[in-house]
């Protein structure tokens, strides 16, 4: 157990190495010192309360997105359609935050969180019936979806409910009236954007965990995840594991967004979860999809963006190098050749 | 109305819209059966739109420039096979990271390349010229085959040879063997590496030639992440096809067409979100005949 702890840390350390790596090429390139760079990221994401507070607000996002792509990835899918999802709860918590008067706070957020969660599930009940009972490959799938739900919902906030008083000049951007005061996640600690969603996104790591360890259903899942025939010999039913998993993914999904807007922008603003279900899909990698991994991963990844963002200010580093990391990081994580070429060469070395 | 939507130049439009998807298609089909579910087709042709460009800008010939599209997309199919074939990454994983990893390195090279955020359109950058066929071109209708650039007439060719090498020729039968069973062809004292490669090679020229013609063959421009999809589409035909190379040619021709008769629909007043979300819908649409393929076993 302990020894495979390690070993997954070592994989990690070695994509992330390599991601280094190559981006410190790019920066290069750009004409900076790569040390210089990933310094003003380090002190963006971590040096001071203002820092380390919207490391913690970037997080949320990224925790939640992982573990909405573990519970996917867990029963051997995977759901790339996350950014549609992410979208569509935004949204359908936006309007219910701005339209639904006179509740008291605690039933309107979660009256906001419930439309989302609804409308995720619905979003997501064709593909992972298609899948689960069809056999239809849901990575297109479920990919062609989020397009369309990211197109959806630019036609529905720009064209029906947008409001003139809201369209700007000065903003050029599509966005939903603001919602109520009480539909509003108060902020931990005032003025930082850090707010309570971040308690709701532990709360559902320590659901996770509870489900990943301590129940029948999370452990067919894993065994699904892991041999799909061995899964199905031990009597799982397989058809039903992967329609409530697919299914999960896309409420855990809508649910990102809802406590993104509620939480965060107080309004369905247009392109707010941008690379936000691709990170996701990486943080639920980083972290193994472990209930204790994919929080760490989550904040890794919040304070790799919020350092980017520093990074972009402070030097001549474009954000597109960041990107360039982060998908180097993809590109590695499941490599496990490049792990073994490091351990035979270590064995050789030990050897001489 | 219905003359508008039924013309002769939206089976034009059709033609051209196929011809990226048909390239990558037909890559993917090549994947698919040497036992690779490639989802990277995406990024590959990112890759080959981008140094389309570069070459035609460049060397002022649009040759050039597919040439330099095909090198790059080349390259980055080979990275893909190290990475897949000997690091043993993930397939779909290693396909996503190589997506998000070609829209990133291509808005990177944007700005030092072009000096441009985002986009880079120039009128002077040469693309590839339309050719007319001698008498085809005189026929009613049949002429709309006619008066394209030379990779339209490339794709179509492709499919005739791809189609010859895969099914009647030596290596392409070893290529299907690597689909079928893997230890089949090592126990035959064959490199089942070399074949994998070759796969790879070969999808990574289909992918650069579909880039190619996406960014010089007809406007000369670039946008971050231009494919928009398409490569999932292909995906999509592919598994449409059950990667049977002139299948998947016709549902790729077929959707392009069909794609250009619902662009016609933004004439009739329709939202443009809706409009751009017709390709995907029809990608869907693909999907589902699987559902029946599965119901038999």
């Amino acid at each position: 157990m302990k020894k495979e702890m390690i070993q997954s840390i070592l994989r990690l350390v070695i994509a992330l190495a390599i991601g280094l790596i190559v981006s410190s090429i790019f920066i290069l390139c750009a004409g900076e010192n790569p040390m210089e760079a990933y310094a003003a990221m380090l002190q963006g994401a971590f040096v001071g309360k203002l820092n380390i507070l919207t490391t913690l607000r970037w997080s949320v996002p990224y925790i939640m997105a992982g573990l909405a792509s573990a519970v996917a990835i867990r029963a051997g899918m995977f759901n790339m359609g996350l950014e549609g999802c992410i979208y569509l709860g935004g949204l359908a918590a936006g309007i219910v935050g701005a339209y639904t008067k006179g509740l008291p706070s605690v039933l309107h957020i979660g009256l906001c969180l419930l439309a989302a969660m609804l409308v995720g599930a619905v979003w997501m009940y064709l593909p992972s019936r298609l899948k689960a009972y069809h056999g239809v490959n849901e990575v297109i799938m479920t990919w062609m979806m989020s397009y369309i739900a990211v197109l959806l919902c630019q036609f529905l906030a720009s064209e029906v409910f947008q409001k003139e008083e809201d369209i700007t000049s000065a903003v050029q951007q599509v966005r939903t009236p603001e919602i109520m005061e009480s539909a509003k996640l108060s902020q931990l600690v005032p003025p930082y954007q850090l707010n309570t969603s971040f308690l709701i996104a532990i709360g559902l790591c320590v659901l996770y965990y509870l489900f990943a360890n301590r129940t029948k259903m999370g452990y067919e899942q894993k065994m699904l995840g892991m041999a799909p025939k061995f899964a199905e010999y031990g009597g799982v039913n397989v058809k039903r594991m992967q329609y409530y998993s697919l299914l999960f993914s896309g409420i855990l999904g809508a649910l990102t967004g809802a406590m993104e807007i509620l939480g965060v922008h107080y309004r369905y603003v247009h392109g707010f979860g941008l690379d936000m279900g691709a990170n996701g899909i990486l943080v639920s990698l980083m972290g193994r999809l472990s209930p204790f991994g994919v929080p760490a991963a989550g904040v890794f990844m919040g304070a790799v963006q919020n350092g980017a963002r520093a990074m972009s200010r402070n030097t001549n580093v474009s954000l597109d190098t960041v990107r360039i990391l982060i998908s180097v990081v993809v590109i590695c994580i499941t490599a496990e050749g490049l792990y073994e070429v490091l351990k035979i060469k270590k064995k050789m070395r030990e050897g001489d | 109305m219905l003359d508008i939507i039924f013309s002769e130049h939206t089976l034009i439009t059709g033609l051209g819209l196929a011809t990226p998807l048909l390239f990558c298609a037909l890559g993917g089909s090549i994947c698919s059966k040497a036992g690779n579910f490639n989802i990277a087709l995406e990024g590959f042709m990112l890759i080959g739109a981008f140094f389309g460009v570069v070459g035609s800008y460049f060397f002022k010939s649009p040759l050039a420039g597919v040439l330099l599209a095909v090198a790059a997309s080349l390259a980055a199919s080979m990275l893909y096979g190290l990475f897949l074939l000997q690091f043993k990454a993930h397939e779909v994983i290693l396909g996503f990271g190589f997506n998000m990893f070609a829209i990133a390195i291509t808005g990177w090279l944007l700005e030092p390349v072009f000096g441009g955020k985002g986009s880079f359109y120039d009128p002077s950058i040469p693309s590839l010229k339309a050719i007319d066929i001698p008498v085809v071109g005189q026929i009613p209708v049949l002429r709309c085959l006619s008066g394209h650039n030379i990779l339209v007439y490339l794709g179509w060719a492709s499919v005739i040879v791809l189609y010859l090498l895969l099914y009647k020729t030596a290596p392409g039968y070893k290529m299907r063997a690597l689909g079928e069973n893997k230890d089949a062809i090592s126990t035959n004292g064959l490199s089942a590496l070399k074949y994998a490669y070759l796969v790879e090679m070969l999808v990574g020229v289909c992918c650069g030639l579909a880039g190619a013609y996406l960014s010089i063959g007809g406007l000369t421009m670039f946008t971050e992440n231009m494919t928009a999809g398409r490569g999932f589409i292909a995906v999509a035909a592919v598994g449409f096809s059950g990667a049977y190379i002139p299948l998947a040619a016709l549902a790729s021709i077929v959707f392009g067409i069909a794609n250009a008769v619902a662009i016609q629909l933004q004439g009739l007043g329709m939202p443009t979100q809706f409009v751009d979300m017709i390709p995907y819908i029809l990608t869907i649409l693909m999907l589902l005949p699987e559902m029946y393929k599965h119901k038999k076993i």
